[in-house]
């Protein structure tokens, strides 16, 4: 795999600031697609900023009947999450059908939030 | 992605970073190493704490072999960096026996046959215990299912369902 930089992050504001401060640099959360194609030479980030510490976790109902997803839900999480599994069962059954239980934040490495930039 | 590789050409000399300080619990021994940045997971088990059990197979994160449990979860960690996991308890094949007993899933595996050439096996126990932490398999058809990730080249796939399937009904 080509080098790389790798840097964590404390907060939102610091990945803001650390990812404007470079190109080049990508974002890491899960990274089963990105390490993927780093492997593959189609993606050369000169730095991987982690922000899977980040509290981006929650799924919470807002107040207008919708659902905020934490970009770093981790698939299987969000998929059997009662309250994705009863008022979103097709949501629930792609999820789990797009990756297996090892695949990122797996469907359980990969973040749901990347899952989701996938299925629409 | 072709911009990236414009801003990047092959030639370009860049810095190599310094290697990282991480901290991992291995089978429940805290050990320290010091590792590249893009040191994968399976590559610190393997080359740098000779836990040769662990199996690279594909490398990609389709195969399977190289599941292991972070903080009990199951993952490819051959699609994870080491020093991602900075502070996490990791359990390895190695890890999985206590007490010089079997784990039911390795005693289980015996039982049903459930391999040929035992390359994808540490992976697949690692998957199974995994499948029976979360809960959410009962049939053989959810066990297949959710064990989509392990593949089996031998094709010992009814043999490693009934193997899960009796660990599963013993624990």
């Amino acid at each position: 795999m080509i080098n790389f930089q790798y840097s964590r992050v404390a907060d939102v504001a610091d990945a803001v600031r650390q990812i404007a401060a470079d190109p080049e640099a990508k974002f890491i959360a899960g990274g089963t697609n990105l390490i993927d194609l780093m492997k593959e030479d189609v993606e050369r980030p000169s730095r991987l900023i982690d922000i899977s510490r980040l509290p981006l976790k929650s799924v919470e109902e807002t107040a207008d009947g919708g659902v905020r997803i934490g970009a770093l839900v981790p698939n299987s999480d969000l998929a059997y999450q009662p309250l994705i599994a009863e008022r979103y069962p097709m949501l629930a059954s792609a999820i789990l059908a797009g990756a297996s239980a090892q695949h990122g934040l797996d469907r359980r490495q990969p973040s749901a939030a990347h899952a989701l930039l996938l299925l629409l | 992605m072709a911009q990236t590789r414009a801003a990047r050409p092959m030639t370009e000399v860049t810095p190599v970073p310094e290697k990282l300080a991480l901290s991992l619990i291995v089978n429940g021994v805290e050990t320290k190493l010091r590792v590249a940045p893009w040191t994968t997971l399976l590559d610190a088990l393997r080359d740098h704490l000779a836990l040769t059990g662990t199996k690279k197979g594909c490398d990609h994160g389709q195969c399977g072999a190289c599941t292991v449990l972070v903080d009990g979860r199951r993952i490819n960690s051959c699609l994870t960096l080491a020093v991602m996991k900075d502070g996490a308890k990791v359990t390895t094949i190695e890890g999985l026996a206590a007490n010089g007993a079997l784990h039911p899933l390795q005693q289980a595996f015996i039982d049903h046959d459930a391999f040929q050439c035992g390359y994808c096996t540490p992976g697949q126990i690692c998957s199974a215990a995994g499948l029976i932490a979360e809960g959410k398999a009962k049939t053989p058809e959810e066990i297949r299912e959710l064990m989509s990730g392990n593949i089996c080249r031998c094709g010992a796939y009814p043999n490693i369902v009934a193997a899960i399937q009796q660990a599963m009904e013993r624990s």
